[in-house]
């Protein structure tokens, strides 16, 4: 991870909520709540514009990197066909120990700017500070 | 709202496949056997953010999208084709246990009107 990627926009754009997304989460999640679970956790901020996108920007070494964690805030579930406007930044990128971290934010907001999600996912890339 | 353990069903290849057609998701430790093995594991791990999404699945279909209003999810150890996830609630929220016992992540959860 580049420590200059910090405040660096990934994504910004309109996103549709189409039934064909909400429906392959569902079927991936294969279980009787997994349709209303799917309005939750429809998109993971990080590869909105594409996984090879974000590697990119962030500078991220694929070989030696994880998840360490995602936090959701959710002020409603999306609703089936609505147009939201995501936004998706590099918070942070700093080290700590021998390890570097990433922390990457995503926002989802209506029509009407108001939010619907936050995510803030923190990526860790081993034996990179 | 008072939560019960729950078990995931197994977790399957074509899961960890689907889910990163449904997000877009082809960083190749998900969907690539040799690379994650040359990556030192096993085999291909399901993704973070899927893994998320079974573990809240278990806790929406006790309660109802409409009642959470957030989830920490941190991940302890990588979830592979075949291992079971028993959503357990503990103390501080929940953990989510392989069937050997071993923690595959906790979460903590935010409910409405909490």
């Amino acid at each position: 991870m580049k420590l200059e990627a910090e405040g660096s926009t990934v994504y910004r754009g309109e996103e549709v909520v189409d039934t064909h997304r909400l429906n392959g989460l569902a079927w991936a999640l294969g279980s009787a709540s997994a349709e209303e679970t799917a309005h939750l956790v429809p998109f993971f901020g990080p590869t909105m514009a594409g996984e090879t996108h974000f590697v990119d920007v962030l500078g991220l070494d694929l070989s030696r990197a994880l998840l360490g964690g995602i936090t959701y805030e959710w002020v409603r579930p999306f609703r089936d066909g609505e147009i939201v406007e995501t936004r998706v930044v590099i918070d942070k990128v700093f080290d700590k120990g021998s390890n570097r971290f990433g922390v990457v934010v995503a926002e989802f907001t209506d029509g009407d700017g108001a939010l619907i999600q936050r995510q803030s996912s923190t990526f860790i890339e081993r034996g990179a500070a | 709202m008072q939560f019960s353990e729950a078990t995931t069903a197994p977790v399957k290849r074509v899961q960890i496949a689907r889910y990163a057609c449904a997000v877009g998701d082809f960083n190749p430790i998900h969907i690539d056997e040799e690379f994650a093995k040359a990556a030192g594991m096993p085999s291909v791990i399901a993704h973070g953010p899927l893994t998320a999404a079974l573990v809240i699945d278990q806790l929406v279909a006790q309660a109802s999208a409409e009642a959470l209003r957030g989830a920490d999810v941190r991940f302890r150890a990588p979830v592979f084709p075949g291992d079971t996830l028993t959503v357990v609630p503990t103390e501080d929220g929940f953990e989510a246990r392989k069937a050997d016992g071993s923690v595959a992540a906790t979460v903590t959860l935010t409910e409405a009107g909490a």
